[in-house]
């Protein structure tokens, strides 16, 4: 590895005080520099095989949130009457019997909705119910 | 694991170790730990930083063979990470107490010698003990980038070329801070050379 360059003489002196006394002690206990290093790097192994922790929780948080839903599910089955929201007739507040006009001008049609559930009156021939008009 | 770690080369060893084997490290860190821990002795001047950035050296290894593309030698690739530890450290204690020569007001000639022009300063018989003080008070003034161009060279006998890619920078950059540095060191050392 020695270099081909030619050097200053004089600088030959300054080199050999360098080489002289530019020491570095001797290493005492080599060995412990091993134990050492290796120490350090075991005790980062675990952490390196574990998953990192953000995808960890990721993990968890679907857990979770499946785990609730099937609850959830289980509650509304058990707890909720399976019909629910389907009334007879006789529980309406009320009901159309009959859908005529005073005024011969207009003219009243009545549509049931699908299943019952309410009706539609539909009102042609006035752009709106006066005020003294009773709906009955 | 497949070989004897303690007769296996360094590749096979570096093989084994980028598989997760500690003893094969471990063997690793046996054969180079002399000529790190020296090389940063040479840079850092302290026992204690010396070992604790030898052991930084060989973790830092670890830590990166997954990125070690085997381009150059296990030895080669450790020593570089060694050079950079050692800088980083002398960078972050900023134990420069003077400019470099050429960001100072001191002019120097390309063409000179390395020749001291400081005033002589006389004096009558030096101990080692004090020129050993002496030389590391001189070296502990270079920069960190001189002083790593200065061990590579003039400790360890690395070629220009070689020291070049060792640091990453270009054979005039290794050749300048070579100059600057036995410049720094010949005016700091001139009167030691009269006194003994």
């Amino acid at each position: 590895m020695k270099n081909s360059d030619q050097d200053d003489p004089h600088w030959e002196k300054t080199r050999k005080l360098l080489r002289e006394h530019l020491t570095v002690p001797a290493l005492e206990h080599p060995d412990f520099i091993n134990s050492r290093v290796l120490e350090a790097i075991r005790r980062d192994l675990p952490e390196k095989s574990r998953p990192p922790k953000s995808l960890f929780s990721l993990v968890r948080l679907a857990w979770a949130g499946a785990a609730m839903l099937v609850a959830a599910a289980a509650v509304s089955m058990l707890f909720l009457p399976q019909d629910a929201g389907l009334r007879s007739e006789g529980e309406f507040i009320s009901q159309v019997v009959d859908a005529r006009a005073a005024m011969p001008q207009l003219s009243v049609t009545s549509f049931r909705v699908p299943d019952d559930r309410g009706v539609v009156l539909w009102i042609e021939g006035s752009d709106y119910i006066p005020a003294n008009q009773p709906v009955q | 694991m497949g070989d004897n770690p303690s007769t296996a080369d360094d590749s096979a060893l570096l093989a084994q170790a980028r598989g997760g084997d500690t003893v094969a490290f471990d063997e690793l860190i046996t054969r180079h730990r002399g000529k790190i821990y020296m090389h940063i002795g040479y840079m850092v001047r302290n026992e204690e930083d010396a070992l604790d950035l030898t052991q930084e050296t060989f973790i830092r290894a670890w830590n990166s063979l997954a990125r070690f593309d085997g381009a150059a030698s296990f030895s080669s690739w450790v020593h570089r990470i060694a050079t950079n530890a050692a800088i980083d450290l002398c960078r972050r204690r900023q134990t420069r107490p003077q400019a470099e020569l050429e960001q100072g007001d001191m002019k120097i000639d390309a063409a000179s010698r390395t020749t001291p022009s400081s005033p002589e300063t006389p004096g009558t018989g030096i101990d080692r003990l004090e020129i050993r003080r002496r030389i590391d008070s001189a070296f502990a003034q270079l920069s960190p980038d001189h002083r790593a161009v200065m061990v590579l060279k003039e400790m360890e006998d690395m070629s220009y070329e070689e020291i070049a890619q060792h640091i990453g920078c270009s054979l005039g950059t290794v050749m300048s801070r070579l100059f600057y540095a036995r410049k720094k060191l010949q005016t700091l050392l001139d009167d030691l050379h009269e006194e003994l």
